[in-house]
């Protein structure tokens, strides 16, 4: 069954989160999950309906790798993920001081196509989610 | 569903009809533009534009003649292709942008091109002899990454929309020589991703980012042309609205949406005031596996109609319309 395509994988919150949980800060050596950025309760998963929705916390509201946290979140996931789910990634409401803005530009597609096309961007981007166990 | 163009290796970002209906051009992430021709009823892929554009191509469009298409691309530049005894040539290279160029149109009369970029401004060119494309403005009202841009289909008017959530009518003014903005429309609470005129130019359509599509209605007085909103479409789309697409044939408005869906609305403009309603005629769940970039109704076959998407396909659709 594991084999078949034709299997649809069901997933759950602890699924996603195991995806992102070890994802390296980019200006800590610690992962999202040691530095609280990530957090199980902050995933959202609704299979059916193919929705994954992540929040996550900067360690400071005026954290300036606001954007690329949650780009290396959102690139995480739609690596890993069946392209049948729709990803949301959002800060968590009130962690940051320019909530709305990085959030808008998280979730449009098109900026974060040309983001990736950049190669310093991508490798700063692989470099986040290079996550072998040290 | 009529027929699957397949052949990109990523997203497919844009498909554009050529103005006679007979070809039909796509751009994707996988940096190339494919060229479909309708042979005996079939479409077939008679050229790939390749090893020009370093990134993504976003979108593509005809000259009014047929005889040139324009490629917009994240790398910043903008190509323009000659289509010679059945080859495609490259004729010209427009570079300017700082960064993604987003979107490109050109005018009715094929004398000018707009382009438009993540660097907030809006560039209109303007074609010389020798394929010599010359800068004759630098647009720079909006605040932010401008995401499309389309001239009125008979008057020189032109239309941009930006991720500073509006949308803007910009004129030349020949007692400055320069362009200016005319009009600024303030409706969409998000993104405002593409825009589609009516056959007469009269209705303007916006879809946004805010999952609404708002028709405006323009207003002449004393030359001075505004759009105003008369209708908004809520409550239909679930996902952002990346394309919307007007029929030049019929009164059919197409949208492709982050849902997945393709949805086609009937749009009427009745009474004496002319008051805009729009119904849903179709919704096409799943039209593709995942997010729809682009639809476009074919210029000439009120039946046709072609979506493009993050499942790195092209769409061929026939709609029929049922008798009411």
């Amino acid at each position: 069954e594991e084999l078949d395509d034709d299997v649809r994988d069901t997933f759950d919150e602890l699924e996603i989160y195991d995806l992102i949980r070890d994802i390296n800060d980019p200006e800590h050596p610690l992962t999202l999950e040691q530095l609280s950025v990530t957090k199980i309760d902050l995933v959202k998963v609704d299979d059916v309906n193919n929705r994954v929705t992540v929040h996550f916390t900067p360690t400071i509201t005026h954290c300036s790798m606001a954007t690329l946290i949650g780009l290396a979140i959102r690139v995480k996931l739609i690596r890993s993920l069946p392209r049948r789910f729709k990803v949301d990634v959002l800060l968590t409401p009130g962690s940051h001081s320019s909530e709305t803005a990085v959030n808008k530009q998280l979730n449009d597609k098109e900026r974060c196509a040309a983001a990736l096309e950049n190669p310093h961007l991508t490798s700063v981007v692989n470099g986040c989610l290079n996550t072998k166990k040290k | 569903e009529l027929k699957v163009l397949q052949g990109h290796k990523d997203r497919v970002w844009d498909v554009a009809f050529s103005p006679d209906g007979q070809a039909l051009s796509t751009a994707s992430g996988d940096k190339t533009v494919r060229i479909y021709e309708r042979t005996a009823g079939d479409w077939i892929c008679v050229a790939t534009l390749e090893d020009t554009h370093r990134r993504t191509v976003r979108r593509t469009a005809w000259s009014p003649d047929g005889r040139l298409l324009a490629c917009a691309s994240f790398d910043g530049t903008t190509s323009v292709w000659e289509k010679e005894g059945g080859e495609y040539e490259q004729i010209a290279i427009l570079e300017g942008h700082e960064n993604e160029v987003k979107a490109v149109s050109w005018d009715i009369s094929g004398r000018l091109l707009a382009t438009c970029s993540r660097d907030k401004s809006v560039w209109i060119w303007e074609a010389e002899a020798d394929n010599d494309f010359d800068c004759v403005s630098v647009l720079t009202d909006h605040s932010q990454d401008v995401k499309s841009v389309l001239w009125h289909p008979t008057r020189e008017l032109l239309a941009s929309c930006s991720y500073d959530d509006t949308v803007k009518i910009w004129k030349e003014e020949p007692a400055l020589d320069d362009w200016v903005c005319m009009d600024s429309m303030i409706g969409h609470n998000s993104t405002v991703w593409d825009m589609a005129f009516d056959k007469s130019g009269d209705h303007l359509a916006s879809c946004s980012d805010d999952k609404t599509v708002i028709i405006w209605k323009a207003f002449t007085m004393d030359g001075k042309t505004t759009y105003q909103q008369a209708c908004t479409l809520s409550g239909q789309h679930d996902r952002s609205i990346y394309s919307v697409s007007w029929s030049h044939t019929n009164n059919l408005l197409a949208t492709g949406a982050g849902d997945d869906c393709v949805r086609i609305f009937e749009v009427s403009s009745d009474g004496p005031s002319g008051e805009v309603s729009c119904t849903l005629q179709h919704r096409q769940v799943g039209a593709h596996s995942s997010d729809v970039n682009c639809v476009a109704w074919s210029p000439t076959d009120s039946t046709l109609l072609a979506s493009a998407g993050d499942d790195g396909v092209v769409r061929l659709w026939t709609v029929t319309q049922t008798a009411d």
